[in-house]
């Protein structure tokens, strides 16, 4: 049969209706893989094209239609799939011509975007790809299994695929146990199809067959595909648990780790084609429409504790000071190889106050060095984005470590940060630099009228940029949502514009963006920086603070310009703490007047980190801690990449370690779980509940005697409920006589049960339970005829 | 012998005997359980309905020596167990045996005797043995009786008392035939009657053997319950004035096991407690007057009762309190 499929007369029994929906679930795991990396918005129509890709395939497989036609059918069902799929991406109420015009447009403009290298702005063409491919991928992989029945050249592409979607993925872990399931799901069905495959020969050749063979076959095959999964898929983490197996795992996966090093190469021209601009940090970065961002642990910071509690640190990657309404951009810049000997530089900046040194231990490689206040030394040979000003001073927006960073590799800074008090900021008065008007004072021309006046506003009343610059703060954390994901940006509006009065939603890029836009509007010189908020203290070093810095401590904030004190962060975005700056000396009307200081409107801080900031005369002052002395503690912390957190490892083996233990004491005679508990719960003189009572009794019941309990059911379900003075036989007539297809069955169960219950040999299950299932199926068939009868009946006397 | 093969015997007997008496299958199959269970069966009908003749078929079916003893008001002890006579060739006494001695054998009208005598056959019923002049005989194997009782005619009769009533194991009532068997019997009947041509389907060997295998027929302990508190049950009843003796369980409990063999099976199901619990205990009650004045029936008692008693095996849903 499996030799001419397509000749082969279709009937049920060569429609393997569980492979199907294995095939189904194994697709759908593929899609939300993909979904699941967030690359852009409405990747979830990639799941509806999977679905309807795999039943498509699936029915065309089975179809009696030649190769080409099949072929045909798939193009165009999939053509249609896909300009549905992509004309629902559009919000709002639009004729579906329009909205194909829109599609096309959008489509035109990436090409024209790719054609000219420029950043891509629209994730259509992505989209579009995705959903083709995923439709390709579905259709292929369901008219293999229903055509020629073979499991691996039907999931093998869509195999691939996850493993592309893996490597140029940023959320390793969770892709990673997509792809386990998928390869789940992958031994799953080719168990399943060389069963069917060889059923339909054994019944063919009339061989003698268990009735219970694929019942059994298919469990043993789930565990089977569940064991080797879950051990291969915690294998690195287990070996690195056990010394002697961590060498030999190093030695054997060092050759899949080159091939993996080596795929990543491969893919990695991939990565910018189609996706849409995610250079994080670079000369220009767009605000997005928000990622999630993982719990992958970026990078280790050890830092003195600040000598002011309400000082906070943030990890400052980049600063950009050009906004063009849509687009962050770091101006002109020249780049510069600084080595650890040639500092200190001469920045035109010169922050003011305390020094400090801090260690940075990378989790992962990296270039880009975060690096808070002004930095006075780095331990590391350094390229620095730099811009020099007339009077020879220089300003930096970025430096690159120069070689890149490995993991795990640290590097030191010597750095100037601010520990201003807010008396401090608000004498700071508003004589600016040249070079500060001229840079940062920058607006984009698209800025509206009515963002102009509510910068104007907001100032009013305010006497010093330091007031302007807390009130604007208070301003965005009371009025603006946080929202970690945003639609898709409007074209003809003016973000900030929209962003401040119509979505009133965000995340950080909006919220600092739109400060420093209105700081800017209202003539107070800011600029954008991108980086990493503070992170998780840890335990500390001896006398320092430790902060792990994750993956979604990823943040971006405005920083203001204080003649001869420098850059000074302000926090606008809700999902951040606000900065308590200590008050310092200020006269008693100026402090009437502090409009910053609202204890009923600022957060308080919490009593966790009052502990974490001991009184300043108490600090020691930590000397600076060097990367070769001090050996880098942090392999302890799990990796990125392919390490999983061992609480997957645990919870798969105490699960396999219970079931064996439970199948072994049944084994050996003990009654089961509820009965045991039950009789626990009447030793102690506890009430036991009735779930419980019921379910003991059920799990105490021998196996036929629980199968015969489908003809009470039945009887019950059929409106005609068992006595219990009604003997066994007696209901099986009765049931007979109401379902005469069914007497037979039901004597099949009578027999087993009546052995179970009345005689002094044991009833043989492998007869009545797959009596007990077709009898089930027989009965809930009848019951629907019946509910349908009556509905039927009840309509029709009302029409009377 | 297994329960395949009494099943078989069963079979084949009531199928013999349904050759001669159609139509009363309930009967003959309890006329089998009796045989099986080494029981006597007392068959209360009006005349005419075949009470007679489902005694000769069984002993023909069996090729079992047969008597008859019609009871009548005259009739002595002796003429029953048999006497001892003065033979004057042998100058001794020889027993000249007395229509007992047979193994199957028919009492009719067992009323109509005095007490005296029905007691000689009650004892022999339940003894097996017929001591005549200070000499004990055995009677035949396989030995059993089946009493008629005309419950219409009661001038002049000697109503069995309760305590003999108890010996019989199986009460049965044949009843009139329905139509299409009246019919049946009168065509099969026309030229020659069919128990002429009635052979015989085993041996009395096998009788024997298939009623030692019956006593091996296993029965669980819910429906030894299910047996006992049906007889309990009867003693509580408030319109019984005696209930069922412990010999009455024990008389379910035996005749269940012969019905199991009966159907083939080596266990006894709720089933055959329940179809036997009005042979084999409603004449074992005594009512109350009130019941009596109400014309309520001992088979209507029993009915009650077994109606009401949850079966072994039968819950299937948790009652309150597990």
């Amino acid at each position: 049969m499996a030799d001419s499929p397509s000749k082969s007369h279709l009937t049920w029994s060569s429609v393997d209706i569980w492979g199907a929906l294995i095939l189904l679930l194994a697709q759908l795991t593929a899609a939300d893989q993909l979904y699941a990396t967030g690359w852009t918005n409405h990747l979830e129509m990639v799941i509806t094209l999977a679905f309807w890709g795999t039943l498509a395939g699936l029915l065309l497989g089975y179809s009696a239609f030649g190769a080409g036609i099949v072929f045909v059918f798939a193009l165009l069902f999939g053509l249609f799939g896909i300009h549905w799929q992509l004309g629902l991406t559009l919000l709002g109420d639009h004729a579906w011509l329009d909205r194909m015009y829109s599609v096309y447009d959008d489509l035109a403009t990436v090409v024209n975007e790719l054609i000219a290298q420029e950043p891509v702005t629209k994730s259509m063409l992505f989209l579009a790809l995705m959903a083709a491919l995923f439709w390709a991928l579905s259709v292929h992989a369901g008219y293999v299994l229903a055509r020629s029945r073979q499991p691996w050249t039907a999931t093998l592409p869509t195999f691939l695929t996850m493993l592309v979607i893996l490597i140029n993925g940023r959320y390793v872990n969770l892709s990673s146990w997509f792809l386990a399931f998928y390869i789940f799901f992958m031994l799953l069905l080719a168990a399943r199809s060389f069963y069917h495959s060889h059923y339909q020969r054994w019944k063919s050749t009339v061989t003698y067959l268990p009735e219970l063979l694929g019942y059994d076959l298919t469990r043993a095959a789930l565990v089977v595909a569940l064991v080797l999964v879950v051990v291969s898929w915690n294998a690195p983490a287990l070996a690195e648990s056990l010394p002697p197996a961590a060498r030999i795992w190093e030695k054997a996966s060092q050759p899949l780790e080159s091939v993996r090093a080596q795929l990543e190469n491969f893919f990695s021209p991939l990565q910018n084609t189609v996706l849409v601009v995610y250079g994080y940090y670079d000369e220009s970065l767009s605000l997005g429409t928000g990622q999630p961002l993982s719990m992958d642990p970026k990078m280790t910071i050890n830092v003195p504790p600040p000598p002011t509690s309400g000082m906070r640190y943030y990890w400052r990657a980049r600063s950009y000071d050009t906004f063009n309404g849509l687009n962050w951009s770091s101006g002109s810049s020249d780049s510069t190889f600084v080595s650890p000997q040639a500092w200190p530089l001469e920045f035109s900046n010169n922050q003011q106050g305390w020094e400090a040194v801090i260690q940075v231990t990378s989790h992962e490689k990296a270039s880009t060095l975060y690096i808070p206040g002004q930095p006075q030394w780095v331990s590391q040979g350094v390229r620095m984005e730099l811009i020099t000003y007339p009077d020879d001073s220089v300003d930096y927006y970025a430096m690159h470590a120069e070689p890149q960073l490995d993991e795990e590799e640290s590097y030191v800074v010597r750095t100037e940060l601010n520990d201003v008090t807010i008396a401090e900021l608000r004498a700071a008065g508003d004589q600016y630099p040249a070079w500060v008007r001229e840079r940062y004072l920058q607006l984009p021309t698209s800025m509206t009228a009515r963002t102009q006046a509510l910068a104007e506003e907001i100032a009013r009343g305010a006497e010093t940029p330091y007031d302007i610059a807390a009130n604007l703060t208070q301003y965005l954390r009371d009025n603006i949502q946080y929202n970690e994901r945003m639609p898709e940006l409007p074209v003809d509006q003016d973000i900030v514009d929209w962003f401040l009065f119509d979505w009133q939603q965000g995340f950080c890029n909006y919220y600092a963006t739109a400060e420093v836009i209105l700081l800017r509007a209202a003539g107070v010189p800011a600029r954008w920086a991108v980086g990493y908020a503070q992170g998780e203290r840890v335990t500390g070093q001896g006398a320092g603070l430790t902060y792990l810095v994750r993956e979604r401590d990823g943040h971006s904030w405005p920083e203001v310009y204080f003649p001869n004190i420098g850059w000074v962060e302000f926090e606008p975005t809700v999902s951040q703490e606000a900065i308590e700056r200590p008050l310092g000396i200020v006269e008693p009307d100026e402090f009437d007047l502090e409009p910053n200081i609202n204890p009923d409107r600022d957060l308080p801080i919490m009593d966790d980190e009052l502990e974490l900031f001991p009184p300043t005369s108490d600090i020691p002052v930590p000397t600076p801690v060097l990367p070769q002395t001090e050996p880098s503690n942090t392999g302890s912390l799990p990796g990125s990449g392919w390490q999983i957190p061992w609480l997957w490892v645990f919870l798969p083996a105490i699960g396999l370690l219970l079931l064996g233990l439970w199948r072994q004491a049944r084994r050996s005679g003990l009654p089961p779980a509820p009965v045991l508990v039950e009789s626990g719960l009447r030793r102690l003189s506890l009430p036991v509940p009735r779930l419980l009572q019921r379910w003991s009794y059920w799990a105490a019941l021998p196996r036929p005697e629980r199968d015969f309990q489908v003809v009470n059911r039945a009887l019950r379900s059929l409106g005609h409920p068992a006595e219990p003075t009604e003997t066994p036989a007696e209901r099986v007539g009765r049931l007979s006589a109401i379902l005469p297809e069914a007497g037979h069955l039901a004597q099949v169960l009578l027999g087993e049960y009546q052995t179970s219950v009345y005689s002094d040999q044991e009833a043989d299950w492998v007869v009545s339970s797959p009596a007990a299932r077709r009898l089930r199926r027989m009965v809930r068939q009848a019951w629907w005829q019946h509910w349908l009868r009556r509905l039927h009946l009840q309509s029709s006397n009302r029409k009377d | 012998m297994t329960m395949e093969q009494v099943q078989s015997i069963a079979e084949q007997i009531i199928a013999n005997i349904e050759k001669v008496i159609i139509g009363k299958r309930e009967a003959v199959e309890l006329t089998v359980v009796g045989l099986l269970t080494q029981g006597h069966l007392l068959i209360e009908d009006v005349p005419g309905v075949g009470k007679t003749m489902l005694a000769r078929t069984l002993a023909r079916s069996l090729g079992c020596s047969f008597n008859r003893l019609q009871f009548t008001p005259d009739m002595l002890p002796s003429d029953v167990t048999g006497v001892s006579i003065f033979n004057q060739i042998s100058r001794e006494f020889e027993f000249r045996p007395g229509p007992i001695m047979a193994q199957i054998v028919l009492a009719d009208e067992i009323n109509r005797a005095t007490p005296k005598t029905q007691s000689a056959l009650l004892e022999a019923m339940q003894e097996r043995t017929i001591t005549v002049d200070g000499q004990t005989h055995n009677l035949p194997q396989p030995f059993m009786v089946l009493a008629t009782q005309n419950p219409i005619e009661y001038e002049g009769t000697f109503p069995l008392p309760e305590a003999q009533l108890d010996r019989f194991l199986l009460r049965v009532r044949l009843g009139y035939l329905r139509r299409e068997d009246e019919i049946a019997v009168l065509t099969s009947q026309q030229s020659t009657h069919p128990l002429e041509t009635l052979a015989s389907v085993i041996s009395q060997a096998q009788v024997v053997q298939a009623q030692a295998l019956v006593s091996q027929v296993y029965v669980a302990e819910g429906i030894k319950r299910y047996i006992v508190d049906l007889a309990r049950q009867t003693r509580d009843h408030p319109d019984v004035y005696l209930g069922v003796s412990t010999r009455g369980s024990l008389a379910l409990f035996h005749a269940s096991q012969a019905r199991a063999a009966v159907h083939g099976r080596s266990f006894v199901i709720p089933d055959d407690v329940k179809a036997l619990a009005r042979a084999v205990l409603a004449h074992r009650l005594i009512l109350g007057p009130a019941a009596r004045l109400q014309d309520i029936s001992q088979e209507k008692v029993i009915d009650e009762l077994v109606a009401g008693l949850p079966v072994p095996g039968g819950e299937w849903q948790l009652e309150a309190g597990g």
